[in-house]
């Protein structure tokens, strides 16, 4: 099903690294990444992506196919941010005059694009989708919004369904979608009937709820345990993204 | 349009959090623990229907009917649409964790927005001309307004960023369109199979059972 | 004619849904006695479903009066003691579990009466263990084949220790051997219960009486 965590690999050491620490590592990670402007602090949280990624045993291809969807925005900006900075001129295109604080400023990006997302994939290919809700539950985040989070995964798969069930009814109906009035109206139905029929499940499940005894609490869920190994390399990849941190407000940008 | 990791600098990207974490602070206060199911089985729809890709002339585009979302969650929109983008960032790798706040708040104002400013076509009776061209709006305006704050974002991220911001806040006008078209055809559709659902929602989820 | 306690009596109950023209029940009249299990069948849409819904308080009659453990059911504070003592399978199991592993929804229940974490969980693996389910704590709900998703509905059901059973067709969409499964689980339990179903094999091995409905109305097999 498309809304499995599929490429889960279960048997890295990332997937037995507590899921609580792990969202602290790619927060923290992020955060200080995110900001980057040093070749320095860059390399460091390369070295980092790259350690992360082999404790999490990924497959290579899966990685690479996943990195399009950034790929794609990186790609739009490098069309026009070598021409529109101001600067130095690198080489010309026809009339266009590339600027090398452009290519530098389009470099960065992309190096830092595809290394958040190196480290959020890390992330995604080592923990299954409910274990990181209830990770950020523990955490601290809202439980409204962890539970909210829970509803929408679990019914995402039965809904998708029901779409795809109603869609090929109506294809079997010989319908063939084009750039037509009559395309649009058609979906805006198969629209309008999936929300109507989630409406209608929703009440269904207050009402399973209410039959169970629910009034008005939802509960936690989700036992962790932080082992020492965890914990050990839970400290030395902090003290390496806090270095991160630390060169990157001593070094000069690149 | 999601924003990608690595693109905004620090400043924007902790204005835009903020911003984006009081609405869904207060979408999430404006929700008790029963309206949660209700709430999360219809992100569920909107992030199924965010799937939807439909032909414009020779390319798709998908829907994003965030107009539609508000005019049915109204601030509740907030956390829904932080849900439907964090499962879209952990399945499919759209935007990313640092940006989150930012294409929260891009696509949650304005949907916003339209429940503030087009919420009276919700009232039951309106004439029915009124309420199609209502709907239409909601869904245009939705667009066009998440357009324009893509754009904002980026400009406020550099002067170097104007062009591609023209770029993409261009590229939301045909989707606008469709947008508008099929929000309108969708609420027709609603207020005739189940009003409830356009009513509002303090009234809708109170103790109904 | 029953020496046995009445647990639920029913007189007169009528409704309709909004927007409907003619009545779902029409002046119907039931009783159910301790250690009964009935058999409860009739054409689509005759009202089987309402029943059960009137009689866990999901839907208010619009007349007639609902007596559920020797009391008047009239609002819904009076109802909530009615939902602990009997347990409600829905027809779509995908109704019934909403948590996102299925210990956490078996558990469900007994939080909910107020069990503490330990308790619950224990309550829950007993639940899942009496309907052959013992290693499917953990797994995750949405995945589960729609036998498997049947069955751990009705260990969230059993996890309340019911008075009172009320299945809404159980058989329906099941292969023929969960459908061997369920048979044996619920005569295997010692409980009074109300089974709607089509399949009158199933019926005539589960239950002892059989009612058939029709426009709204009980007559009495």
């Amino acid at each position: 099903m498309m809304f499995d965590d599929t490429w889960l690999n279960t048997s890295s050491f990332m997937y037995t690294f507590d899921p609580r620490l792990k969202w602290v590592v790619v927060f923290s990670f992020s955060l200080v990444a995110a900001g980057a402007r040093t070749l320095s602090c860059l390399a460091c949280a390369g070295v980092l992506v790259l350690f992360i990624t082999c404790c999490a045993n990924q497959s290579v291809l899966e990685t690479l196919k996943r990195l399009v969807p950034v790929n794609g925005m990186v790609l739009f900006l490098w069309l026009f941010l070598p021409f529109t900075l101001q600067g130095k001129g690198a080489f010309a295109l026809g009339p266009l005059l590339a600027s090398g604080e452009g290519i530098h400023l389009a470099l960065l990006i992309t190096v830092k694009a595809n290394l958040l997302m190196l480290m959020f994939l890390a992330f995604t290919s080592s923990t299954p989708i409910i274990t990181a809700g209830q990770a950020l539950s523990r955490l601290g985040l809202s439980n409204k919004l962890v539970h909210l989070f829970f509803f929408t995964y679990r019914y995402i798969h039965l809904i998708h369904q029901e779409y795809q069930r109603l869609k090929t009814a109506m294809h079997i109906r010989g319908f063939v979608q084009k750039t037509s009035v009559h395309t649009y109206k058609s979906y805006a139905c198969l629209v309008g009937m999936v929300l109507v029929r989630s409406s209608n499940r929703a009440e269904s499940v207050y009402r399973a709820m209410l039959c169970r005894g629910f009034h008005g609490k939802l509960y936690g869920s989700g036992d962790f345990f932080i082992t020492k190994k965890d914990l050990f390399i839970f400290l030395i990849i902090s003290a390496w993204i806090m270095g991160m941190g630390i060169i990157e407000c001593t070094a000069t940008p690149f | 349009m999601h924003i990608s990791e690595g693109i905004l600098s620090h400043g924007i990207l902790a204005g835009t959090t903020i911003l984006a974490g009081v609405g869904v602070a207060m979408g999430l206060g404006s929700m008790r623990d029963k309206d949660i199911p209700a709430v999360g089985i219809l992100t569920a729809a909107f992030f199924v229907a965010s799937l939807i890709h439909v032909p414009v002339g020779p390319v798709s585009a998908h829907l994003v009917l965030n107009g539609l979302l508000g005019m049915i969650l109204g601030i509740r929109a907030f956390p829904s649409i932080l849900v439907a983008l964090f499962l879209q960032a952990m399945l499919f790798q759209f935007g990313g964790l640092t940006t989150l706040g930012a294409n929260t708040l891009n696509m949650a104002l304005p949907a916003l927005i339209c429940s503030l400013f087009l919420g009276w076509m919700k009232k039951p009776g309106l004439d029915g001309r009124l309420f199609t061209l209502a709907a239409f709006l909601c869904g245009c305006l939705s667009i066009f307004l998440s357009g324009i704050m893509v754009g904002l974002t980026l400009f406020a991220n550099g002067k170097a960023f104007i062009p591609s911001a023209k770029i993409i806040v261009g590229a939301h006008v045909p989707v606008m369109i469709i947008e508008g078209f099929l929000t309108a055809s969708c609420m027709g559709f609603l207020k005739k199979v189940k009003p409830e659902l356009l009513r509002d929602q303090n009234t809708r989820t109170a103790d109904d059972v | 004619m029953h020496s046995n306690a009445v647990l639920i009596k029913l007189e007169g109950l009528c409704f309709t849904y909004p927007g409907r023209t003619s009545p779902s029940l029409d002046h119907l009249d039931f009783t159910l006695c301790a250690g009964d299990r009935i058999g409860l069948t009739g054409h689509n849409g005759c009202g089987k479903t309402t029943l059960f819904h009137l009689i866990m308080g999901l839907v208010k009659p619009s007349a007639g009066t609902l007596r559920i453990f020797n009391e008047k059911r009239i609002r819904e504070k009076d109802f909530v003691p009615v939902r602990k003592k009997i347990g409600l399978l829905f027809q779509d199991s995908d109704d019934q579990l909403f948590c996102p592993t299925v210990l956490d929804d078996v558990a469900f229940g007994p939080l909910n009466m107020g069990k503490s974490y330990g308790e619950a969980r224990d309550i829950a693996m007993a639940a899942l263990r009496d309907v052959g389910l013992k290693d499917f704590d953990q797994r995750i709900t949405h995945k589960l084949s729609g036998g498997e998703k049947r069955l751990v509905a009705l260990a969230t059901v059993l996890s309340m220790d019911p008075q009172i059973l009320l299945l809404d067709e159980p058989t329906t969409g099941l292969d023929p051997e969960t459908r061997e499964r369920l048979m044996t689980i619920l005569n295997r339990l010692d409980k009074s219960m109300i089974l709607i179903s089509h399949d009158h094999d199933f019926l005539s091995r589960v239950t002892h009486d059989l009612c058939i409905m029709d426009k709204g109305k009980i007559l009495i097999n």
